[in-house]
C-alpha cells in the first residue's frame, strides 16, 4: 500500500538565485514574515507578503510542488472563513450584514477571517519556498554557526532523514498485513501496523547508538561539517534588507495599533453571504468526501 | 584463595539518570519525533478519525522521562514547521503539556500501574491538551482546524455558544479519542521494547484495544451529550 500523501519535505534540486542564497539569509526572511504577519491586521500587507513569496516560487522553479503543498490550506481556509463569518474572534460589537435563516453573518468576521488566512498563507508560502530551495545539511550547518548545540542539530537532521524511511516502512508493513488477509484500514489495523513500525524503529536506534558511540559522538572538541556554507556579500544584503523591511513595517504596524483596515474596508452583504456559502460548501464537501472515502472498500 | 574487593561500578559520564547511554537517547528522540510526524500519516492511511500524532511523545515521556518527552514535543512541532510552515509552532505547547503529564503521571504519580489508572491518566492528558490547544486554535486559526471537528464547532456556534467555548467543546471530543487511543498504542509499543529500556518503569501490560475503543466510544458519547447540553443552555441564556 502506498501512503496517501507523501510529506512535502524534500528539497527540489536546482541552481536558481533562490537556491544559492545563504540559508541564514532565507531564515531571516521566514522569521521576519512570521513576526510581521502576527504584528499586523492589514490585509493589504498580508496578501502582498503572500504574493511576494509566491513570486519567488517560479524564480526557484518550485511552483508545481508549492501549489501541491498549499492544498492543505483548502480545508483550513474554508472552515476558517465560515467560522469567522458566524463568530468573529474579535471583541464585540459585531456588524451583522446578512443572515442565513436564524444565523447572523458578520462583516467584521469576514475581515478578520481574511487576516488570519493571510497570516497562514504568507507564512506557509515563504517557509515552503525556503524548505524547497535549501539543502537540509546546509540549514543545519548554518544552525551550527549560530551556536545551536550540535546534538540538537543532529536530532533535527536525523528526524528529517527518518520521516521518509518510516513512511516507506509503514507502506511495506500495511501491504504485508493485507497480503495475509488482515484488515488494512480502521481501528483493527492500528496495533498491527503501529507496533511493528515503532518497535522496528527503536531496535534500529540501538545499532545507530553503538555506531555513534564508536565514532566518538559525545567527545569534546570542535565539530566539523562535511558541507561548508559560506556567506557572500549578496547574502548579507538579502538578510539585512529583509530584517530592515520587516522591522520597519512591524514597528509602524504596532505603532498604528495593528494597522487594521476593518474600518476602511466594508464588505457588501452579498459578498459576505456568497463567501460564507462558498466556504461552508467547500468545507462540507471535503468532510462528506472524507466520510465517503472512509466507507469505500 | 582470596578475591580482591570489587569496586562498585561507577556511573559513566556518558550515562544519564535512566542508566541509558546518551547516544541511545540522542538517537531515540529523533525516532520518536519522526514517529509523531508519521503517526498522523498512518492514521490517515488507516482512515481513522483521530490524529495519533503524540504517540512518540508518550513513549519518550514514559520511557525516558517527562522532560525528554517535552523535548520530543518541541522538536515535533519544530520539524513540522520545516514541513508545513511555522503556524504549527505554537502547538508545541500542547505536545509539551502532554509529555509532562504522561511522564510524571507514570513515573512519579504511578498512574501506569493498572489499566483504569492509565485510562484516567490519558483522560487527564486529553483535557489538559484541550485547555492549552483551544486558545491557540482561536488565536492562530480563528477556531478552524480543517478537520471534521470544525463542523461541530460550527454547530455549537450556531446554537449560540461563544467561539472559545465551541472550539473547546469540539476539541475535547477529538482529543479524548486521540489521547486515550494514542496512550494505549504507546503502552503496546512500550511492552514490545527491549527490556533494557523499560526495566525501571512501573507500568501495566498492554491490553487489547477493543475494550479500550468501547470505553472511548462511551466517554466520547457522554461528553458529547454534556457539551451539547451546555451549548444549548449557553445559547438560551444569550438569547
Amino acid at each position: 500500500m502506498s501512503m496517501q500523501a507523501a510529506l512535502p519535505i524534500a528539497m527540489i534540486p536546482g541552481n536558481s538565485i533562490i537556491h544559492r542564497i545563504n540559508p541564514l539569509a532565507k531564515l531571516v526572511w521566514v522569521v521576519g514574515y512570521v513576526v510581521l504577519a502576527f504584528s499586523t491586521q492589514n490585509i493589504v500587507i498580508l496578501y502582498s507578503m503572500a504574493v511576494f513569496a509566491f513570486i519567488l516560487a517560479p524564480i526557484a522553479g518550485v511552483t508545481k510542488p508549492l501549489l501541491k503543498a498549499c492544498l492543505i490550506l483548502v480545508p483550513v481556509g474554508s472552515s476558517l472563513l465560515a467560522l469567522q463569518i458566524i463568530a468573529p474572534a474579535v471583541e464585540r460589537p459585531w456588524t451583522e450584514v446578512a443572515s442565513l435563516g436564524p444565523l447572523p453573518l458578520y462583516g467584521d468576521g469576514l475581515y478578520y477571517g481574511f487576516v488570519l488566512l493571510g497570516r497562514i498563507v504568507a507564512s506557509l508560502i515563504i517557509a515552503l519556498v525556503m524548505v524547497m530551495t535549501t539543502h537540509p545539511s546546509d540549514l543545519f550547518t548554518s544552525f551550527a554557526k549560530l551556536k545551536v548545540p550540535y546534538t540538537l542539530n543532529f536530532m533535527l537532521a536525523m528526524t528529517l532523514q527518518l520521516i521518509p524511511v518510516f513512511q516507506r516502512e509503514v507502506g511495506i508493513i500495511l501491504s504485508a498485513q493485507k497480503s495475509r488477509g488482515m484488515k488494512g484500514t480502521g481501528f483493527a489495523a492500528v496495533l498491527p501496523s503501529f507496533v511493528p513500525v515503532f518497535v522496528g524503529a527503536i531496535e534500529r536506534v540501538q545499532q545507530l547508538s553503538i555506531s555513534l558511540e564508536s565514532r566518538g559522538f559525545g567527545s569534546n572538541g570542535v565539530k566539523t561539517s562535511y558541507r561548508q556554507v559560506r556567506g557572500r556579500p549578496s547574502d548579507w544584503v538579502v538578510g539585512i534588507v529583509g530584517a530592515l523591511v520587516v522591522a520597519g513595517l512591524s514597528t509602524y504596524s504596532i505603532m498604528r495599533g495593528t494597522w487594521s483596515l476593518a474600518g476602511e474596508i466594508q464588505f457588501s452583504s452579498v459578498f459576505v453571504f456568497v463567501t460564507f456559502l462558498i466556504s461552508a460548501t467547500i468545507f462540507a464537501g471535503i468532510i462528506l468526501a472524507a466520510i465517503l472515502f472512509s466507507f469505500k472498500k | 584463595m582470596t578475591t580482591a574487593p570489587v569496586a562498585a561500578p561507577q556511573k559513566s559520564s556518558r550515562m544519564n539518570r535512566n542508566n541509558l547511554p546518551t547516544t541511545l537517547i540522542v538517537t531515540l528522540i529523533p525516532v520518536c519525533v519522526a514517529l509523531n510526524i508519521v503517526g498522523g500519516y498512518i492514521a490517515s492511511a488507516l482512515r481513522l478519525p483521530v490524529y495519533l500524532d503524540m504517540i512518540g511523545t508518550a513513549i519518550s515521556a514514559i520511557v525516558l522521562g517527562p522532560w525528554w518527552g517535552a523535548l520530543v514535543g518541541v522538536l515535533t512541532n519544530g520539524g513540522s514547521a520545516l514541513i508545513s510552515g511555522p503556524v504549527s509552532l505554537p502547538f508545541a505547547l500542547v505536545n509539551v503539556v502532554g509529555a509532562l503529564i504522561w511522564g510524571y503521571g507514570v513515573r512519579s504519580w504511578k498512574m501506569g500501574r493498572t489499566i483504569p489508572r492509565f485510562f484516567i491518566l490519558n483522560v487527564i492528558v486529553a483535557v489538559a491538551c484541550t485547555i492549552v490547544a483551544a486558545p491557540i486554535i482561536v488565536l492562530v486559526f480563528g477556531g478552524a482546524t480543517g478537520n471534521g471537528a470544525d463542523a461541530l464547532t460550527g454547530t455549537f456556534l450556531a446554537v449560540g455558544q461563544n467561539l472559545v467555548g465551541s472550539v473547546f467543546s469540539s476539541n475535547i471530543l477529538t482529543s479524548l479519542a486521540d489521547k486515550i487511543i494514542g496512550g494505549f498504542v504507546a503502552l503496546a509499543v512500550i511492552e514490545a521494547l527491549p527490556k533494557s529500556l523499560t526495566q525501571n518503569i512501573d507500568i501495566v501490560k498492554a491490553t487489547p484495544l477493543k475494550g479500550i475503543l468501547l470505553a472511548v466510544a462511551g466517554i466520547v458519547i457522554g461528553v458529547l451529550i454534556v457539551v451539547i447540553f451546555l451549548a444549548v443552555t449557553a445559547g438560551s441564556a444569550a438569547a
